[in-house]
């Protein structure tokens, strides 16, 4: 492997954390690909491949053009009665299962779900790390090398000399523009329980606590929301608890001033642009698996149950619908709740949520 | 709803049964859900405030602050003063609601006011000529005398204190009785 040209990350930019997420994998689908390959070729079977590929045609899988690609190993791991395994070196159920694990989170990555930060490389790297242990790939000299610089620019490593940015592949680029534009929506509308970042509203109307009511001049303004006005009302109080004068601005975006900060507490009416299946936001930094009658927070250990500030059996229940027993999903920084199957190309919406019906202290 | 004018002060009523979350007077343990009914006092001194009826499932029903827009300083001491409990008794078919007439007083060396034993005469001078009982007979009083005369049964530790009886839910005479020995006693800084 080409270790000598391997470019370590020089700074926190969604450019570099790109960069190397996709290098990468790259580097781990052909090392991982060829000792795969050269497992099938000394066994005489050369055209392993495309009788592979066949069979996932015949059984409505996507279909991969090469062999080295990374997603395409890590789903033949997992395939039942794949000949894959066989050829992985030191493959086993735990290998099966941090396949699985980096399948997602690639998958996940690939779908702009994950925060292009520090954090979601050293995860994914990580990840990687352990089945390149696992198979013996040269590949994880590097990635301890990644992992030691990612370190490094936590503690305030800083480049000598400022670097020059490298022109990226086409891949990494196309990757960052659409991150851009992501966190471009992402400012302008950002989740309930967050800075607002927009004009402050003109109209101040006040928020009382005691009438889970929002008032003007004395008089309830939540009937000009509709008939579900005064539940809306409740949930600005969810985020602004205390109640007084909050602000609304021309869009309808409700703020209220929390220590000093204008806070999003909500929406007068509906959000504008908003699609229902639309999937905002980055995943937050846990999976969570559904046991069948609970949640449970695979990163911590906790039940939702247990955790929840308020009664949660009908979410419950809604995942239920949804999901079998010990299925993971993951839930996005707007409380959308997100189920990337393996029959789905793209991750599916099943609802969103608000912050006391999940883990305290993890949305909003 | 016509507006009901109490000396220089003016009732209106708001929406009626809203909701209201708070923990009945005299009660510091949880809050619990009752029902109100808002009225807004406007003065000719720029007064804008926002007080409630509430009735709750077992306690009894009071008069409290919701909000106010505008107003002189002072006004704001029945943010957090001044509430007005209110006895809700049957009286063989009859549910009857009766309630003190005690107002926001200033007392010797007070910075501020807090409620205080007064006279029909003492009302009076609150008015502008007005009288205060030909007002409260006005709003459907039925009774008004001593505590200890018209509840003898349960006139409790102020025997001498100024009591008026209606039938229940007479809003207008709470919201009348109200503004009387709140508003306006506060608005002629009594007893000072």
């Amino acid at each position: 492997m080409p270790t000598s040209e391997i470019r370590l990350i020089t700074e926190d930019s969604v450019s570099d954390v790109a960069g190397v997420i996709f290098a990468t994998s790259k580097e781990f689908g052909q090392e991982l690909g060829n000792l795969v390959n050269m497992h099938f070729l000394r066994l005489g079977q050369t055209s392993w491949f495309t009788e592979l590929r066949s069979r996932r045609r015949r059984e409505g899988k996507g279909d991969y053009k090469d062999p080295l690609d990374i997603r395409f190993l890590l789903f033949e791991s997992s395939a039942p009665e794949s000949p894959l395994p066989s050829a992985i070196p030191g493959f086993s159920d735990a290998w099966k299962e941090e396949a699985d694990l980096l399948r997602r989170k690639l998958n996940s990555w690939m779908h702009y779900s994950l925060d292009p930060d520090l954090d979601t490389l050293e995860d994914i790297l990580t990840v990687m790390s352990t089945l390149a242990q696992m198979s013996g790939l040269t590949l994880l000299e590097e990635i301890a090398k990644q992992v030691n610089r990612i370190h490094e620019i936590r503690n305030g490593w800083k480049p000598e000399v400022p670097s020059h940015q490298e022109p990226q592949s086409p891949e990494v680029e196309a990757f960052v523009s659409e991150v851009k534009v992501k966190k471009e929506r992402i400012f302008a509308r950002p989740p309930v329980g967050s800075v607002w970042n927009g004009p402050i509203g003109s109209r101040v109307i006040e928020l009382n606590k005691n009438l889970r009511d929002a008032l003007e001049d004395g008089v309830s303004v939540a009937h000009e929301m509709g008939p579900n006005g005064k539940e809306k009302v409740r949930e600005w109080l969810r985020y602004f608890p205390q109640g007084g004068d909050i602000r609304v601005s021309e869009d309808g975006a409700v703020m209220g001033y929390i220590k000093g900060v204008p806070i999003l507490i909500g929406w007068f009416g509906e959000e504008p642009d908003v699609h229902p299946d639309d999937i905002r936001g980055y995943y937050l930094p846990h999976d969570y698996e559904f046991t069948g009658n609970d949640v449970k927070d695979l990163n911590t250990g906790s039940f939702l149950s247990e955790s929840a500030k308020e009664d949660t059996q009908e979410f419950v229940n809604l995942l239920a619908s949804f999901l079998t027993q010990g299925q993971v999903f993951n839930v996005t920084t707007y409380g959308d709740v997100v189920h990337e199957s393996e029959a789905e190309e793209d991750p599916i919406k099943l609802t969103r949520i608000h912050k006391d019906i999940w883990f305290v202290g993890q949305l909003g | 709803m016509e507006k009901i004018q109490v000396g220089l002060a003016e009732i209106e009523w708001l929406e009626l049964d809203q909701t209201w979350i708070n923990k009945p007077m005299g009660r510091g343990d949880f809050d619990i859900q009752g029902v109100c009914d808002k009225f807004r006092v406007t003065t000719l001194d720029g007064l804008n405030m926002v007080f409630g009826i509430i009735r709750w499932p077992s306690d009894k029903p009071e008069v409290g602050y919701i909000t106010h827009s505008s107003g002189e300083l002072k006004y704001e001491r029945l943010m957090d003063a001044g509430r007005l409990g209110i006895f809700d008794k049957t009286n063989g078919d009859e549910d009857v609601w009766s309630f003190e007439l005690r107002a926001m007083k200033f007392g010797d060396g007070q910075a501020r006011p807090t409620l205080k034993q007064v006279t029909l005469n003492d009302l009076d001078g609150l008015l502008e000529g007005q009288s205060a009982l030909e007002l409260l007979n006005k709003h459907s009083a039925q009774q008004v005398g001593k505590r200890i005369e018209l509840a003898p049964a349960d006139a409790g530790n102020r025997p001498n204190e100024l009591f008026v009886t209606t039938r229940a839910r007479n809003n207008n005479l709470i919201a009348v009785g109200y503004t009387l020995t709140r508003v306006l006693a506060i608005m002629k800084d009594f007893g000072k």
